[in-house]
């Protein structure tokens, strides 16, 4: 008899193989509605897959030619909700978390809330602006730079704000908040060097009149302008996140064009040095993409990250539908639980706090408290579980205060230098 | 124009009326369907006209479609995109499109977009000129 997997193998196959919806399902009524933010990647379906240690948040991979062939099914028997395996006929409940209650709403001045923002996991997630510069940037023989998984250049109509009122994105947040959300993570794609700039005010306004922990990811300021990480940290953020996916220089040049053009990739190793050594361990991350360069540099990403201090923020390759990459084929689920449970061990070893921040569920990744489900559970796995307890509890009056609205030390509108002259 | 052109489609003259009539890109798309070793097959029920194609992709049917549809007095789009694979969602998946006008369009800019269809949208088949984004939404 085959034994199950456990819930985040389960998440990684998952990733890896996505799932076909059965005609029993009525998502259209109980899940909530799929929105393509993050360069694609929120394209899937929102799941729980409980466990144990903890239930796991993803979002499975639904709308990709692969997952019209994965062996997974999900099925409803009554109110319930299950994923069959037609392999082996293995059966595992799952939930649907349910669309939150105020994307339905408008904000005052009459967006539809769930245009400013969208919950990924139990973290909202907005995207500042919907354009990314590299989708209109020419060269090497190529019509656009985009990255060659990102699928954000391509729009029918509008289907988010182009740019979001600081107004809305408040109230979205102070929404989302009031349904337990702790986390605000601020994206932004290529803007010739503006993006801190741009982020600034919305960073200000949440931690004032919200109060949320919150996190900005966008492209690396130049080692000139690593001032305005400082003002950002004045403002309030909480986090910064640094996408350069591949290690290897030519992965990275050939899949990242534009980063490679714009910035190359030191320029992303250097702000993430530069922000992680201001901040305290795990409050920055670098995000890298696994199954497509040669494993051997994902483990070697891991542990330069770890090595810093910061957070390993590893996304299974999703060829997703659209992107230059959807004829690629998703990565072997063997050899990404072998990256995951390296990710768990080099957090372990190098005292990265895990699942320290309080709510923070990230469906879009496989996030190193899922795979504690891959440890071994030996003395380390509990001595690493007891450490994590007490770093919670110290953790939880820091985290509460920020969970606290409060006053910028800096101006959101008026950077301490001379913005830079427009391009 | 070919009798025949598409599976479910109507008389010829109708089908042009459906994307504003009148653009040679649409006659020249057409009798490149009706020459085409595919079946084609038109959806009546979208805008414009709305055709896909009958053949696998890798093992899987092929979701890709294109649309021919006027925005604009003079102004024809011919769009490539998927639609979603969920039975009740009406998303949908660009791969961008093609902006003409009254103008001739050359046999091998044609035949280039319907072997993008055929093959599935393939990235190394992507024809050259395909827009990304459009300042109009596209109906269903
Ligand atoms: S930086 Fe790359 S991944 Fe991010 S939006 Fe731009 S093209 Fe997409």
């Amino acid at each position: 008899m085959v034994a199950p997997l456990n819930p985040c193998e389960l998440e990684i196959d998952l990733f890896c193989r996505g799932v076909r919806i059965d005609r029993s399902c009525s998502l259209e009524e109980d899940a909530r509605v799929f929105r393509r933010t993050r360069a694609g990647l929120g394209s899937g379906l929102e799941l729980v897959l409980p466990g144990g240690l903890k239930d796991i948040w993803m979002n499975a991979p639904v709308e990709e030619d692969f997952a019209q062939a994965s062996p997974y099914r999900l099925v409803k028997e009554g109110a319930r909700y299950l994923l069959l395996d037609e392999r082996n006929s293995l059966r595992y409940p799952v939930r649907i978390p349910p669309e939150p209650a105020w994307y339905e709403r408008r904000t005052t001045l009459g967006t539809p809330m769930q245009d400013v923002g969208v919950l990924q996991g139990t973290y909202l997630g907005i995207y500042i602006s919907n354009s990314c510069g590299y989708w209109w940037m020419r060269g090497e023989g190529r019509e656009a730079l985009n990255c060659a998984f990102c699928t954000t250049g391509y729009n029918v109509g509008v289907n988010e704000r182009v740019d979001k009122a600081v107004e809305d994105v408040v109230e979205v947040a102070a929404a989302a908040k009031a349904e337990g959300c702790t986390f605000t993570h601020f994206n932004t794609g290529f803007h010739g060097g503006r993006d801190l700039e741009m982020v600034a005010p919305y960073v200000a306004a949440v931690k004032e009149r919200v109060g949320q922990l919150v996190g900005v990811q966008a492209l690396p300021a130049r080692p000139a302008d690593y001032w305005k990480y400082d003002w950002l940290l004045d403002l309030g953020a909480n986090h910064f996140s640094f996408c350069w996916e591949f290690q290897h220089p030519d992965w990275f040049a050939r899949l990242c064009p534009g980063k490679r053009a714009t910035l190359g990739q030191d320029a992303f190793f250097r702000a993430l040095e530069y922000c992680q050594r201001k901040m305290p361990k795990g409050a920055c991350s670098g995000e890298i993409i696994a199954g497509v360069e040669p494993i051997e540099w994902t483990l070697r990403a891991i542990d330069y990250i770890t090595d810093l201090g910061a957070f390993p923020t590893v996304c299974i390759f999703r060829p997703c539908i659209g992107s230059d990459m959807e004829h690629v084929p998703s990565p072997r689920s063997e050899d990404m639980i072998g990256v995951m449970r390296h990710m768990y061990e080099a957090c372990r070893r190098k005292g990265i706090p895990i699942g320290a921040a309080p709510n923070i569920e990230v469906s879009l990744i496989v996030q190193p408290d899922d795979a504690r489900y891959l440890a071994p559970r030996d003395l380390r796995f509990w001595a690493q579980e007891a450490r994590s307890w007490v770093v919670r509890r110290l953790a939880a009056p820091v985290f509460a205060r920020e969970l606290r609205p409060r006053a910028p030390k800096a101006d959101p509108l008026h950077p301490p230098r001379p913005r830079p002259a427009a391009a | 124009m070919s009798a025949v052109v598409l599976k479910g489609a109507a008389t010829p003259d109708a089908l042009a009326a459906r994307s504003g009539g009148g653009f040679p890109a649409v006659d020249a798309l057409l009798e490149g369907v009706a020459s085409a070793p595919e079946t084609f097959v038109l959806d009546p029920g979208a805008a414009g006209i709305d055709w896909s194609v009958e053949n696998r992709v890798r093992g899987l049917p092929n979701r890709a479609r294109i649309k021919c549809w006027s925005p604009k007095e003079g102004t024809l789009l011919v769009w490539f995109y998927k639609r979603s694979a969920l039975p009740w969602s009406v998303d949908r998946f660009s791969y961008g499109g093609v902006l003409v006008g009254r103008e001739r369009v050359p046999p091998a800019a044609i035949d280039a977009w319907l072997r993008y269809q055929v093959g599935g949208f393939h990235p190394e088949q992507r024809p050259p000129g395909i827009r990304r984004s459009f300042p109009f939404d596209l109906p269903a």
